[in-house]
């Protein structure tokens, strides 16, 4: 073979190898897998605002199912100890070592840090600034201010929690959730949720008549729909009877009605007094201005504000409000269900 | 002679231009999936007043698989005075009916149809069930589908938003360590859902509606006549025709199910040839609609005009690399030319399949992949068989079109044996970054 043949036997060779080179990692991935399963679903998945507290008291009472008082080694999701107690009183700036179910009530005084989940059958009242990991009560709940959740609080009657709390990743309850100024929250649940002396819902004042719709709106024909290429002003005491879609901002005046729901790119404005019997959803801010009312959803990829007075969802009825990035709560606002935000909740002070 | 070598050099502009623009369309819905702001779905609305839900699942000889999803739908957390299910027999010869006449038994809200008249076929089978379904939301799934407990509400829930005519889920292979094939397809499904929906949805552009795990308003479809019994993608007309009428489709990434992927090169060439040839047809029907919409912004025209288009591309790719050579060999080819030619090589080589090596590689990223994206130098051939496969796809479309012929449905192989033992599986190396709100839904409750 002539040294001209081995030279480009050679070259082909490296050619080849070269080719090669970026396959062998996929071809050794191939043969001798180490990332090769489905990726994993939770089949079981499904929402559930209350989680955290139905998910550890089934584990309680699974791990434990005669609870008689003093300390057991059970297996949660790995080997715990649980003090099992009537009621408890702790004095303060006290701690719990043990992961705690109490049967009877809870009294803890100020400054208490407690490190440990605890279950209480019974009432529930902490003093001023205790700090406190998770808690799962069956009864009602009071704490002073200042209160600091780790993880997560949830409540089967009501709560009420102090000014400039702060509650952990999330706040539920099965009744009546009471908040004060300064508070800061992720996820919240009650019927209501409401901040401060809240009165409760009163009626609504009975929805007006139709009124023709403004003619220069494209109208999809499917449902009734007014869907608008420019900003929807909806003046003062005026009612709209469809669902409102616009593709810029959405004001809807004092004392307004709209017998339908809102969808807007832009910012959305309800007027003080102004009723939305539908959903309303913005890729931008929604401010719901004094004694306004939405009676179903709040949904908004930015920020949502409800002034005083501002009501969203309806007594026996769960809706939801959830804001990307803030949600801010002013003073006698509430909500039926469902606050939750990735970013800052908080209650104005 | 000149002026074939003009019209080969203007195709061969042309041909880099539409790279051009693939490419930067693929890298900015990559960047933006990777770096940018990642829009809410619905799934964190909790809302006591939800619709009416029908689930419809078209069946062809799909005995095998059956049992399964009418078993994950009797679990489902929805309401049952809100929900209903019909599986479709349509036309089996197997033991598919039996099946639904066992569940059906056991479920006062399954309540099949068996279809043994008319033609066969997905659309014309969703088209005969709506009539009876007693739903205003109707969600879709294929017979080889595994969906979660939640997800029927979680799809349900975002028809309260008042411009939703269609929503999309996420489909996951279940059965992705089978061989080479199975592999490739589980990265490009993150590829394209993961990265491709998201983006899309995150840019407010134009998300697909699949044609399972999905759902649209029953109202609006009846309205628009139903499926057109002869596009082969009935899913991807209706989201054509749902955009051009107002109507928005959105896409929920965290709403995952199970699919069984081909697992044979000639089932898999099969099939995309099938969405080559309905694509197409939509491509058609559609093109003219989107410019003309008066409910689309510049963007989703954009978007949407690519989205049709973008099967087309392959056969562009092919026709450019004829060209190349054509040119090359007329002696036409200058060193800047040569250049811009090898440029354009290198750009549509980033292509792997409808998704970009980029893409397909950050979806992987997402989902937690590790040692699966070693495998990303097969989809080459993986690009190669497209590109091939889709040509052909695109070609007897067009020419179905002009000779007024249509296609008949035929449905995809299913491979399942056993019901899936992959279920109970937990993998704690999956950190997909949040894409959308959680909730308390996330985690046990004593993790420390």
């Amino acid at each position: 073979m002539s040294e001209q043949a081995i030279v480009i036997l050679a070259l082909a060779l490296l050619f080849m190898v070269l080719m090669f080179l970026p396959f062998l990692p996929g071809v050794v991935e191939l043969f001798h897998p180490r990332d090769d399963k489905p990726l994993v679903i939770k089949l079981a998945h499904a929402k559930e605002a209350r989680y955290f507290g139905q998910s550890f008291r089934t584990r309680m009472e699974v791990a434990l199912p005669e609870p008689t008082p003093g300390q057991h080694q059970v297996l949660l999701s790995k080997a715990e100890l649980v003090t099992v107690t009537d009621d408890l009183n702790m004095g303060p700036s006290q701690g719990l070592p043990t992961i705690t179910w109490v049967r009877g009530n809870l009294t803890l005084g100020a400054a208490c840090n407690i490190l440990q989940e605890v279950l209480i059958e019974g009432h529930a009242r902490l003093a001023a600034d205790v700090s406190i990991r998770a808690v799962a009560c069956n009864s009602d709940f009071s704490a002073g201010p200042n209160l600091t959740i780790m993880r997560w609080l949830d409540v089967d009657g009501d709560a009420r929690i102090g000014a400039s709390s702060s509650l952990g990743q999330s706040c539920t309850t099965g009744g009546r959730l009471e908040l004060h100024p300064g508070t800061t929250f992720q996820h919240l649940f009650g019927a209501p949720v409401c901040v401060g002396d809240f009165g409760g819902a009163s009626p609504l004042i009975g929805l007006r008549e139709q009124t023709p719709r403004p003619p220069d709106m494209n109208i999809r024909k499917i449902t009734d729909v007014a869907y608008r290429t420019r900003s929807f002003v909806l003046a003062d005491g005026e009612v709209a009877d469809f669902d409102v879609i616009s593709t810029h901002n959405v004001i809807i005046g004092e004392n307004a009605q709209v017998l339908g729901s809102i969808k807007a790119r832009g910012p959305v404005i309800i007027k003080t007094g102004a009723i939305v019997t539908g959903s309303v959803f913005s890729e931008s801010n929604i401010t719901l201005e004094m004694d306004s009312r939405v009676l179903k959803n709040v949904f908004s990829q930015e920020r949502i504000e409800l002034m005083g007075g501002a009501i969203v969802g309806q007594p026996l009825a769960v809706c939801s409000v959830v804001a990307r990035d803030c949600l801010t709560l002013h003073a006698m606002s509430a909500v039926f269900g469902y606050l939750c935000t990735d970013g800052e909740g908080v209650i104005s002070l | 002679m000149a002026l074939v070598v003009l019209i080969l050099k203007a195709i061969m502009w042309t041909t880099i231009g539409v790279m051009v623009v693939y490419a930067t369309r693929h890298a900015l819905f990559t960047l933006g999936r990777l770096r940018g702001r990642q829009r809410l779905y619905y799934q964190d609305i909790i809302d006591s007043d939800l619709p009416f839900v029908t689930v419809l699942v078209p069946m062809h000889n799909e005995g095998a698989v059956a049992a399964d999803i009418l078993a994950a739908l009797a679990d489902t957390i929805y309401p049952s005075e809100l929900f209903e299910v019909i599986p479709i027999n349509d036309h089996s010869d197997d033991n598919t009916g039996e099946v639904l006449d066992e569940y059906a038994e056991l479920y006062s809200f399954i309540r099949p149809l068996h279809r043994t008249e008319g033609p066969r076929g997905k659309p014309p089978a969703l088209n005969e069930a709506m009539r009876l379904a007693r739903g205003e939301i109707i969600v879709v799934f294929d017979a080889d589908y595994l969906p979660a407990r939640g997800l029927i509400r979680d799809l349900a829930v975002c028809f309260k938003d008042p411009e939703i005519g269609g929503v999309m889920g996420r489909v996951i292979p279940m059965n992705t360590p089978r061989n080479l094939l199975t592999r490739l397809l589980d990265m490009e499904r993150s590829g394209g859902y993961q990265v491709d929906q998201q983006a899309r949805y995150n840019f407010g552009l134009v998300p697909q509606y699949g044609g399972t795990v999905g759902g649209f308003r029953k109202d609006v479809v009846l309205s628009l006549g139903g499926f057109h019994p002869h596009i082969l993608t009935e899913d991807t007309e209706l989201t054509f025709n749902l955009f051009v009428r107002g109507w928005k489709v959105i896409y929920a990434n965290r709403l995952e199910c199970y699919e069984e992927s081909p697992e044979e090169w000639r089932v898999r060439a099969r099939q995309i040839r099938r969405w080559a040839m309905g694509h197409t047809q939509t491509m058609l029907g559609y093109m003219r609609k989107v410019f003309t919409s008066p409910f689309l912004n510049f963007k989703e025209k954009m978007d949407g005009a690519l989205l049709l288009f973008v099967y087309m591309v392959p056969i562009v790719q092919l026709i450019g690399i004829l060209d190349g050579v054509a040119l090359f060999f007329l002696g036409e080819m200058t060193l800047r030319e040569g250049i811009l030619f090898l440029l354009f090589v290198v750009v549509y080589n980033t292509f792997g399949n409808l998704a970009p090596f980029y893409q397909i590689a950050a979806g992987s990223l997402l989902d937690g992949g590790q040692d699966r994206i070693k495998l990303l130098p097969f989809f080459l051939f993986n690009y190669v068989f497209n590109m091939w496969t889709i040509s052909g796809g695109v070609a007897s479309a067009i020419v179905h079109r002009f000779t007024g012929r249509w296609v008949d449905w035929r449905k995809t192989r299913r491979y399942r044996k056993d019901r899936p033992s992959f279920q109970i599986q937990r993998d704690e190396r999956r950190k997909t970054p949040r894409d959308s709100g959680g909730g308390p839904d996330a985690g046990p409750e004593l993790e420390r």
